[in-house]
C-alpha cells in the first residue's frame, strides 16, 4: 500500500468516486434542464419530417457506427485541421483511460495499484496533460496574436491541464515518503479534481455530451431522410461544370 | 440578411473570425462558439458562411420584415470545384443552385512568385506577365488594318 492510500481510507476514496459521479449527473441535469437546452433538443426533433422509418436494428447500427467511426475518432473535427483534432483525441481518450484506470484501482483491486493500472493510470494523465497544453496554443491563433486570454470557456481545459500535472506532483512527492508534503499534494489534487466536476454547469464539460447528442441526432436524420439543412452534395466528379447546372 | 451561428455544429476554430471584413464574427467566451456580435454591422458578404468548415453559419433576416423559417445555407465542395447554395422559402419550398467555382484544380495554377522573373527588356514590352505562352497560344493575334 502506497503512502497515498495510508492517508486516507479506502471507503473514502470510493464515496468520493460515487460522489463524483452523483455530481456529474446533476451537472449534465442542471445544464440541461434549467438552460433548456434539452427543451429546445426535443423541439427540434419533434418539429422533423422523416420520408421514411427505419428499423431499431439499423438505428442502433447507426448509432453505433457514428461512435465509433466519429465521436471516437472526432472525425468531426478533422474539418478545422490535425493538429485541433489529435489534442482532443488525447484529452479524450486519455480521460477515458485515467478514469477506467482510477475505477478498476479503486473498485476492483481495493486501493492497491498493479504495474498495469499504474501504467495506464500514468498513460492517461499523460495524454490529457499533452493535449490539454497543446489545446491552450490551438484555442486561440497564439501565433497570431501572442496573447493567452483566459475566459470562462477555459476552466475546463485548465482544471484537465491543472489535474493531470497534480497526480504527476503527487505520485513523484509519494516516492519520499514526506507525509506533510504527500498529504498537501493530495489535498490540492483532490480540489482540483471536485473543481473539475463541480464546475460541469459552467464549464465546457457539457459539449462532450451535447456534441455527441447532435451527431447522433443527425445521423438518425440521414438514416429517415430528413432533409438537412445543407444543399445535397454535387453529382459530380472532377472540375467543371457541375452536372445538374449542365442539364 | 446577416449571419448566425448554429452552435451545436460550430466547433470554435475561429475562420469565421478570420475572415469577417466587418470583424464582427467573435468567440462566444463562455462556450467557445463563434456568434455575431452585431447583426447590423454585417456586410453581408457571406465570406463567413462559405469559410466555415463545419458549415455552422446561416442567414436569416430581421424578425421585424422576415418572419423566420427561411434559410440560406451553403456547401462548398472544393474537391469537386462546386458551391452549392440551398434556399427555403418560408412556404417550406426548397431550391438548391449549384455553381463551378473553378474549372482547374487548386493548386494547379502558379502564383506569380513561383514564375521565373520577367526579363529587363520584358518590362518594355507590350505584352503581359508571361504572355503569350501562359494563354496556351504561339503568339498574340494582330489586327491587319486595311487599308481603304
Amino acid at each position: 500500500m502506497s503512502i497515498i492510500e495510508s492517508i486516507l481510507p479506502l471507503w473514502f476514496y470510493q464515496a468520493y468516486i460515487v460522489a463524483l459521479v452523483v455530481i456529474s449527473v446533476l451537472g449534465f441535469a442542471y445544464d440541461a434542464l434549467a438552460k433548456k437546452k434539452l427543451k429546445f433538443f426535443l423541439q427540434e426533433r419533434r418539429v422533423r419530417a422523416p420520408k421514411r422509418s427505419a428499423k431499431a436494428a439499423q438505428k442502433l447500427s447507426r448509432v453505433f457506427k457514428t461512435v465509433a467511426l466519429n465521436l471516437a475518432t472526432s472525425a468531426e473535427l478533422s474539418k478545422c485541421g490535425a493538429s485541433r483534432r489529435a489534442s482532443h483525441l488525447l484529452m479524450l481518450w486519455g480521460f477515458v483511460i485515467a478514469a477506467i484506470s482510477i475505477l478498476l484501482k479503486y473498485f476492483a483491486f481495493s486501493g492497491l495499484q498493479p504495474l498495469a493500472i499504474q501504467i495506464s493510470l500514468n498513460l492517461g494523465g499523460l495524454m490529457i496533460l499533452t493535449g490539454a497544453l497543446w489545446f491552450l496554443f490551438l484555442r486561440v491563433d497564439y501565433a497570431a496574436e501572442k496573447s493567452f486570454k483566459f475566459t470562462q470557456a477555459d476552466i475546463f481545459v485548465l482544471l484537465l491541464l491543472v489535474n493531470s500535472a497534480l497526480g504527476f506532483v503527487l505520485e513523484a512527492v509519494s516516492y519520499t515518503g514526506v507525509y506533510l508534503l504527500v498529504a498537501s499534494i493530495l489535498a490540492l489534487y483532490l480540489v482540483s479534481l471536485s473543481m473539475l466536476f463541480v464546475t460541469i454547469p459552467w464549464s465546457k464539460f457539457t459539449h462532450v455530451l451535447y456534441k455527441g447528442a447532435y451527431a447522433i441526432s443527425r445521423e438518425l436524420d440521414e438514416l429517415e431522410g430528413v432533409e438537412g439543412l445543407l444543399p445535397t452534395p454535387a453529382r459530380t466528379k472532377s472540375y467543371g461544370v457541375p452536372e445538374e447546372v449542365a442539364e | 440578411m446577416p449571419t448566425f451561428v448554429y452552435t451545436s455544429l460550430c466547433d470554435g476554430c475561429g475562420k469565421c473570425v478570420e475572415i469577417c471584413p466587418s470583424d464582427i464574427m467573435h468567440i462566444d467566451p463562455v462556450m467557445r462558439r463563434a456568434y455575431n456580435i452585431e447583426p447590423e454591422y454585417c456586410w453581408e458578404c457571406y465570406s463567413c458562411v462559405k469559410a466555415c468548415p463545419q458549415h455552422a453559419i446561416d442567414i436569416r433576416g430581421y424578425a421585424d420584415f422576415a418572419p423566420l423559417g427561411h434559410a440560406l445555407t451553403v456547401l462548398r465542395e472544393p474537391e469537386k470545384g462546386v458551391i452549392s447554395w440551398k434556399v427555403v422559402y418560408r412556404n417550406g419550398e426548397t431550391k438548391t443552385f449549384r455553381f463551378p467555382i473553378r474549372t482547374t484544380k487548386f493548386g494547379s495554377i502558379k502564383p506569380p512568385k513561383e514564375l521565373p522573373e520577367p526579363r529587363p527588356e520584358e518590362l518594355s514590352s507590350e505584352l503581359l506577365s508571361h504572355e503569350p505562352e501562359y494563354l496556351k497560344i504561339p503568339f498574340l493575334p494582330k489586327l491587319e488594318v486595311k487599308k481603304a
